[in-house]
């Protein structure tokens, strides 16, 4: 089995969290995973943000990249599920709407580009259980985590809706429990599990700000009283968000102390991986006590 | 319909709502809020509720939505539009009323005028730069080995869709 991507790194995962991009090289080297490189990508356009203002031009500067990915024949691989989520959309949006596609490639063509219907969108995620298969995930890990107890965030963008991308079901979200249980962690249902950190939301005031922390200190404590002992997410951005609030709300005198992992770092400690090659000393809330699990 | 929305704005408008609503049709909306129920900003925020704004738009109450600051609360999660029975999308609604506002000149976060001048400069919302470690130190994506994140090769021309995009706002 040959596997051969191409890196869309996205504005979050290659500027603010690079411990996580160079967890998901790492862990994807070891897996013998091809990740091909470009230089010709743009940012993703997130919806929130530039289809918000214009939506046609927004669309078709999201639609680029899939043009870029088409012209290099490799299907894209997504760090973050909000880049994953607008390049599904714009796809989805493309191939079911001819005149919204005559419309973006009106557009593209200034650029000197086309879409041609052809790009294949995924994320760390998708590529992990559809195309390397949870089976054979299984075959490499070394070193169970059965005495970690994790509790899976799902986030929204990797999802939603359901027919964008297809990977899941939004209301009853399986695939990431699937995986995490592959390492040989025991997963820990909550009550919000499939809430949103509100990262999309989180820069346009106090109002959403303050929303935001409220919403990131209901799911730490609702993870807690479920007994994890770490968040596992498939977003750098539900990272950050998490984490931050997380340091914010130790102002409020709540000290949550629950590390936050993406999938890939789970699967690396998983895989007998040193920590340092997986950015931990990166990570805003220390996962020391969780690393004493995986030794101990 | 708003002051400062010409006749150019209003075929817009219809072409929007046609659009990205698709075969909804206002009076189909049952108001049985199980968008709003889904809404995480609702929960948290007293006066945001997603089925008051289809609910508005529904009666043309659209001025005081796009004059309002409801429209730029929304964090685009997708819940409302994912468990609408009808499949009327409030999501999909409010980045319409986003770009309406945006295009007469109304309110608007500042942030947005910040990320795309970002996006301007180097394709990217921002450049890479060093980041925090927990012990206080600082990495680079040099540090760690990771590869230069180069922007689009035909700047030139990914600028001036861009600059497109600036001019479609009319308030700065």
């Amino acid at each position: 089995m040959s596997l051969e991507y191409v890196l869309y790194p996205g504005c979050v995962a290659s500027v603010r969290e690079i411990g996580y991009e160079l967890s998901v090289r790492k862990v994807f080297e070891r897996l013998g995973v091809k990740l091909s490189q470009s230089n010709d990508f743009n940012c993703c356009m997130p919806a929130c943000l530039v289809h918000s203002v214009d939506y046609v031009r927004g669309l078709a500067l999201t639609s680029r990249n899939l043009a870029v990915a088409e012209e290099m024949g490799l299907p894209m691989l997504t760090l973050c599920s909000s880049c994953f989520g607008n390049l599904s959309r714009a796809k989805y949006m493309l191939d079911e709407d001819p005149q919204l596609r005559r419309e973006v490639n009106n557009v593209l063509a200034s650029a000197g580009r086309k879409y041609r219907g052809e790009a294949r969108v995924e994320h760390v995620l998708t590529i992990l259980h559809k195309d390397y298969t949870v089976d054979k995930l299984k075959e490499q890990v070394s070193n169970p985590l059965g005495d970690i107890v994790a509790a899976p965030f799902h986030g929204c963008h990797i999802f939603m809706p359901a027919k964008y991308s297809g990977f899941d079901d939004p209301e009853f979200p399986s695939k990431l429990d699937t995986l995490m249980a592959a390492t040989g962690v025991q997963v820990v249902d909550y009550s919000e599990k499939t809430s949103c950190c509100i990262g999309c939301g989180s820069f346009f005031g106090d109002v959403s700000q303050t929303a935001s922390l409220k919403l990131v200190d209901k799911i730490l404590a609702s993870a807690k009283e479920a007994g994890a002992d770490c968040i596992v997410t498939t977003c750098p951005f539900c990272i950050m968000q998490l984490e931050i609030g997380q340091i914010k709300l130790r102002d409020e005198g709540k000290d949550y102390g629950l590390p936050v992992l993406h999938f890939v770092d789970l699967l690396g400690l998983s895989m007998g991986m040193d920590p340092g090659e997986l950015g931990f000393e990166l990570r805003r809330v220390s996962v020391k006590p969780l690393l004493a699990k995986v030794r101990g | 319909m708003a002051a400062g929305i010409d006749e150019r704005e209003v075929k817009f408008i219809s072409l929007m709502l046609s659009r990205a609503v698709g075969g909804m049709n206002a009076e189909v909306c049952d108001q049985c809020g199980k968008c709003s129920s889904a809404c995480p900003v609702s929960k948290e925020i007293e006066g945001f509720n997603p089925r008051q704004m289809i609910g508005k738009v529904a009666l043309g109450k659209n001025d005081e939505l796009l004059k309002g600051d409801a429209i730029w609360t929304c964090t685009t999660c997708l819940k409302c539009r994912e468990r609408c029975p009808e499949e009327i999308s409030p999501y999909d609604v409010i980045l319409i009323l986003r770009n309406l506002a945006y295009r007469a000149g109304y309110n608007y976060p500042g942030g947005y005028d910040d990320f795309i001048q970002g996006v301007k400069e180097s394709g990217y919302i921002s450049r890479p730069q060093t980041v925090r470690t927990r012990d206080g130190g600082k990495l680079s994506r040099e540090d760690l080995g990771l590869p230069e994140v180069e922007g689009p090769e035909d700047m030139e021309r990914f600028r001036e869709i861009v600059e497109m995009i600036v001019k479609a706002g009319k308030s700065r």
